[in-house]
């Protein structure tokens, strides 16, 4: 029984070192994976993102600030036109007066005189302080026209100088004029020119960039003072709220939106900036992805090598690991291969001692009978006296008894490899505790062995076989008192508390013997290691006991100091499980 | 020729008794005991040509026995007597100043037969004891005081 048991607990054994490599290598591979995505990918990821910003924030700010140069360069364009224009029509009102100004022709050469440098006026007007025209020059025939009400003359006699917003006027066509009022004496008299919507709007829109900039001026009701680009017409709504002083940052960028109609516009890049006077709002704008066309290549190009890297890098780990653990495996396979060859040795060896033990068993009973024989023999032979009836009776009944004797052993050896039936049973440990301690005192006590109980009281009840527990306590206490070797006294402890957090009973054996070495510690559950000398043991008991817990849920450690003594702990689940299939087959 | 004198060792009584009876038979003068340490005690008191003992005892076991026997008596033979299928710890015995070993079950010629060997081995050592002594007084330098 004990051997069968042995190897199903040693199969189970092997079973779960098989399925607990398994884990154990699954495990290892996660672990490895880990570090290669702590130790490789991550970094590598964290290094590009945190480069990749950098240096996209810096070519942003770049390409901001020459965006934001262009703007103010543009806005200063606009600017030095309408104050040159301004100027020069402040230089002929300053030059002339009322009477001069209205001579024949003259307003003419005066126009042709301010457009000699380059066409930009496109009419020129003199009118007087109710809003008539004193002269006239331009392709329009306005001279007879009032504009004591129009808003820019009332603006021009209010202000002195005045650039007004694009209006459609008595010509009915978008465009602005420059008036400046003239005071002589006691009257006023007003200059007035027509800047030419053509030349102007090719001054503005001098700064096209690329495919998809535009450049346009707004006026305060954000309607365009110039033709955009792209939709829209001059004095045309732009589709923007009425703008306020503050318009925010000079050069933004706009994130993509749908306008009403449904259309998306694109994330763009947005300069704004008030002209001085008239107060338009000069607007520079241009598509996100054109304007930043070569940043976003970049990037682009940066970010596909630096997850390529990471990619390549992680396969690399991956097939690094793959590797290592295949080698990892086959090494432990030839291991184990070896182990499993070097125990099957063992085994051999041990069921050599085993049948060596069993022997002498038999042969002492057999020598009894041999020499019961010798002696009828030696009667019969010497013949002078006939062996008398109650010898020759003793001498029958004695072999009797060494077959019976021998009949014993062989019937104890067939019970040994006999299925045992589990019968799993509620236990009073202490109880049953002393009775297996009383079956070892007198033999111990022999040798100078002193037993130690402490035991606590109100134990709660285990469930396991009688007889298999009897076994596995006589073989751990026994194996105590075989420590102390000949040593002439020492203690056995034996200790019984509950582990309530573990749902566990614990039996701790604790002897002042001989102690285990390191090296035997770890093989000590082991079937058929034994450190006793040839003969002595079969190294079959701490495995069986090992089985024996195990099958019920239980576990067997071992705590010792080499001379100092051991200390067995065995645990034993309150509420064993049923048997398993191991134990119940053993 | 002195009868020889055995003393058996073994821990099994009806073995002991029956095989004194089988020696005794045979003309032997037999003691038996069942342990080892009685064994020891024996010895001290009396003088035993052979000592069949038995290597498997509780308490004092056959090679420790065996060892105690070689560093008191130096006189008397020891013969191995063991039940145990391995002859490791005869031999191991007979390293030890056994200087043979039988296994159980045997036959009693056997055991004779052993005991005859281990007198004459006993015979040669003593002769070869009283021809080293002879020689030693042949050899012996003359007296000083005898001529004089």
């Amino acid at each position: 029984m004990q051997i069968r048991k042995a190897r199903a607990a040693e199969v189970t054994k092997a079973s779960h070192a098989v399925a607990g490599a398994d884990t154990s290598y699954a495990w290892m591979k996660r672990r490895l994976v880990l570090l290669i995505v702590l130790g490789a990918v991550l970094p590598l990821l964290g290094l590009g993102w945190t480069l990749h910003l950098h240096h996209t924030r810096r070519a942003h700010t770049r390409l901001l600030a020459s965006f934001e140069t262009q703007l103010d360069r543009h806005q200063k364009t606009i600017e030095l036109f309408l104050a040159d224009r301004k100027a020069r029509l402040q230089l002929l009102a300053d030059s002339h007066d009322q009477k001069r100004i209205g001579e024949p022709g003259r307003i003419a050469e005066l126009l042709a005189a301010l457009n000699r440098s380059g066409w930009s006026f496109a009419d020129l007007g003199a009118l007087d302080a109710t809003g008539r025209h004193l002269a006239y020059a331009g392709p329009f025939d306005l001279l007879e026209r009032n504009y004591a009400d129009a808003k820019w003359f009332r603006e021009v006699m209010r202000r002195g100088v005045y650039v007004s917003d694009m209006f459609r006027g008595y010509r009915d066509e978008p465009h602005f004029i420059i008036a400046i009022s003239r005071p002589e004496g006691d009257r006023t008299w007003i200059l007035r020119a027509t800047i030419d919507t053509e030349s102007f709007r090719a001054l503005v829109e001098n700064v096209r960039m690329g495919r998809s900039g535009e450049v346009f001026l707004l006026d305060r009701q954000a309607r365009y003072q110039t033709r955009p680009r792209f939709g829209g017409e001059i004095m045309g709504p732009s589709g923007l709220a009425p703008l306020a002083d503050r318009i925010g940052p000079r050069v933004a960028i706009e994130p993509a939106q749908r306008d009403e109609n449904g259309f998306r516009t694109p994330r763009r890049v947005v300069g704004r900036v008030w002209l001085d006077e008239p107060s338009w709002l000069l607007v520079i704008r241009q598509d996100y992805d054109e304007a930043f066309a070569d940043l976003v290549h970049a990037d682009r190009a940066v970010l596909v090598y630096m997850h390529a890297a990471v990619l390549i890098f992680g396969a690399a780990g991956l097939l690094v690991t793959q590797r290592m653990l295949a080698m990892l495996r086959q090494r432990d396979r030839l291991g184990a291969d070896l182990q499993r060859q070097l125990r099957c040795a063992g085994k051999m060896a041990a069921l050599g001692e085993l049948a060596a033990g069993i022997a002498h068993e038999i042969n002492n009973p057999l020598a009894i009978i041999a020499t019961e024989r010798q002696l009828l023999v030696d009667d019969l032979e010497r013949g002078d006296a006939p062996p008398d009836r109650g010898g020759l009776r003793g001498a029958l009944d004695q072999i009797a008894t060494q077959v019976a004797r021998c009949r014993r052993i062989t019937h104890a050896l067939l019970d040994f490899a006999r299925p045992a039936e589990v019968a799993v049973a509620p236990l009073d440990l202490n109880a049953f505790l002393r009775e297996a301690v009383t079956l070892v005192e007198r033999e111990a006590h022999a040798s100078g062995i002193v037993f130690e109980l402490e035991l606590a009281a109100a134990l709660p009840t285990v469930h396991a076989d009688p007889s298999l527990m009897q076994q596995v306590l006589l073989n751990l206490v026994n194996n105590a008192i075989d420590a102390h070797g000949g040593k002439p006294y020492g203690t056995v402890t034996v200790t019984t508390h509950a582990r309530p957090e573990r749902r566990c009973v614990e039996i701790l054996i604790t002897d002042t013997g001989c102690g285990v070495a390191p090296e035997d510690a770890e093989r000590i559950f082991e079937p058929f290691f034994t450190t006793k000398r040839a003969g002595e043991g079969t190294g079959l008991g701490l495995s069986i006991c090992l089985g024996i817990v195990q099958g019920l849920g239980g576990d067997i450690s071992l705590e010792s100091e080499s001379g100092r003594g051991t200390t067995v702990h065995l645990l034993l689940p309150v509420h064993s499980p049923a048997p398993t299939e191991t134990e119940v087959s053993s | 020729m002195k009868p020889i004198r055995v003393l058996l060792v073994d821990d099994e009584i009806v073995f002991t008794n029956n095989m004194a009876r089988l020696l005794e038979h045979r003309g032997y003068v037999v003691s038996a005991v069942n342990s080892g340490d009685k064994a020891l005690d024996v010895i001290a008191e009396r003088v035993f040509d052979v000592v069949v003992l038995d290597l498997k005892m509780p308490g004092l076991d056959g090679l420790a026995t065996l060892r105690e026997i070689r560093d008191t008596c130096h006189a008397c033979q020891v013969l191995i007597l063991t039940g145990h299928g391995a002859v490791d710890s005869a031999f191991e015995a007979m390293r030890l100043g056994a200087y043979d070993y039988l296994t159980k079950p045997c036959e009693i010629a056997e055991m004779v037969e052993k005991i005859e060997d281990a007198r004459a081995l006993m015979v040669e050592m003593q002769e070869g004891d009283l021809d080293e002594r002879i020689e030693r007084l042949v050899n012996a330098p003359p007296r000083d005081g005898e001529e004089s």
